[in-house]
């Protein structure tokens, strides 16, 4: 039928954990949305990957029907998986909580760079890099 | 316990840092974020590929700042989560990110019943002389002569809604006779196919590229009853053999214009084509092909920016 794209609206959901509470609700519901459909196709497709968070784009047609499409996992998740992490530091400078190598970060970086804002995966491994960076990671040389 | 309120954290950041403030976000107690990215139209443009058309897209610098949102619940101790975020994101300088603008600003939400506050924006209609369109949870008393489709707005397109479907609608009503055999390409809900069957065709055959679409058209097929009268397929018209009295096309004028020596093929001799979804520019130059196909032209309606043609075999 003739789609004709509304919005589109991009959230980083828990796999196989969406639910009507926010950010889901507010952010599907003010555009009309049938929010239970969602969250029961979101878990149906992401139950395997339970654990990791899962940022999905929605896209929402005039008729408020909607489509959606699941990218890979957010860097700071990865990051953390890649670390053995569970949770990052409240004070990055001072305290290093856990180390990543760069082939770790370039991994990463590859995978993520069809979702990333990145011109190449330099840029992308500078992404990475950074968000490690932040959370007390430290990223060998 | 209970969250009567939700806080909505917005930081205004670059895109390089989006993935590092939602880490941040996320550690701070959200259950999940939302981005606000204004590139996300050129990004997403030609990534579903079932006919979908998109706005007019602007340009947008790839380095306009991005909102990263995150909502937490209660307000106890917001403070100094806030406090925590501010500083964190203010930090990301230090590790080489380019975190600006970096502002941040909070809005406190009621708690609200979101699971259903979509269902605001779907009411009971009634379409053409005879069809009600009813969401499943709407009560309706019907009136003599009334034909009621029961459709709960699902994942695939065609919720009677928009006004191509409308359109549809109205004119498939005036074209159908008892008996027919009625084709629906492109079906998305199936509510076209629905209709067709509700109004007297002796058997329907849908079809859509799109596999959500046609498990969404089985179901709600099967919550009507109809699945005797109508069945659904995945793909084309291509796949569909024989002869139709009616085929319908609700998609876009591009895919009308694909389709159309096979719609030609597949229409009895005094057949109708039903097409939809073609915007007020298109419309030339679906009639002109409509036209050189042989077929004549014997109806049109209009509603908004969208245009349905009936012609004749």
């Amino acid at each position: 039928m003739a789609k004709k794209v509304a919005a589109l609206v991009k959230l980083q959901v828990p796999a196989g954990k969406a639910n009507p509470a926010p950010p889901v609700g507010p952010a599907l519901g003010q555009h009309g949305v049938n929010i239970m459909e969602f969250c029961k196709t979101f878990n149906e497709r992401t139950a395997n990957q339970a654990g990791m968070i899962i940022p999905v784009v929605i896209t929402v047609y005039e008729d408020r029907s909607f489509t959606f499409v699941t990218k890979t996992p957010p860097a700071a998740v990865l990051l953390k998986k890649a670390a053995g992490l569970d949770k990052a530091s409240g004070t990055p400078n001072v305290k290093k909580v856990a180390k990543v190598t760069k082939e770790q970060v370039r991994e990463i970086a590859e995978l993520k760079m069809p979702d990333l804002n990145a011109s190449d995966v330099e840029a992308a491994m500078r992404m990475v890099a950074g968000t490690a960076r932040s959370m007390g990671i430290e990223v060998q040389k | 316990m209970t969250e009567e309120y939700w806080t909505k954290i917005t930081v205004n950041t670059s895109p390089e840092a989006v993935e590092a403030v939602a880490g941040i976000l996320m550690e701070a107690g959200a259950g999940g974020i939302e981005i606000d990215d204004p590139n996300i139209w050129q990004e997403s443009v030609g990534t579903n590929c079932y006919g979908e058309l998109y706005p007019e897209i602007r340009p947008i610098s790839p380095n306009a700042p991005v909102k990263v949102i995150a909502y937490l619940a209660g307000d106890c101790r917001m403070v100094e989560v806030i406090a925590t975020i501010k500083k964190r994101v203010l930090a990301l300088k230090n590790v080489g990110l380019d975190a600006s603008p970096g502002t941040i600003s909070t809005e406190l939400l009621a708690e609200s019943d979101w699971a259903h506050s979509w269902k605001e924006f779907y009411h009971t209609q009634r379409v053409g002389e005879h069809l009600v369109i009813k969401p499943t949870w709407e009560s309706y008393i019907p009136q003599p002569g009334d034909m009621v489709l029961e459709l709960d707005p699902g994942m695939a397109f065609g919720t009677g809604e928009h006004e191509t479907t409308r359109l549809c609608l109205e004119q498939l009503e005036k074209r159908i006779h008892p008996g027919s055999i009625v084709y629906d390409i492109g079906t998305g809900s199936g509510i076209l196919a629905l209709a067709a069957a509700k109004l007297g065709a002796a058997k329907v055959i849908a079809c859509d590229l799109d596999p959500v679409a046609v498990s969404v058209a089985r179901g709600n097929i099967a919550h009507s009853g109809l699945d005797e009268k109508i069945s659904v397929q995945e793909g084309s018209i291509d796949a569909i053999p024989g002869q139709a009295n009616l085929i319908i096309a609700n998609i876009i004028a591009d895919v009308i214009l694909e389709i159309l020596p096979t719609v030609v093929d597949r229409l009895v001799k005094g057949g109708y084509f039903l097409a939809g979804g073609i915007t007020r520019e298109r419309r030339d130059e679906v009639v002109d092909a409509l036209k050189a196909s042989d077929l004549t032209l014997v109806a049109e309606a209009k509603e908004g920016d969208w245009v349905s043609l009936v012609s004749k075999r």
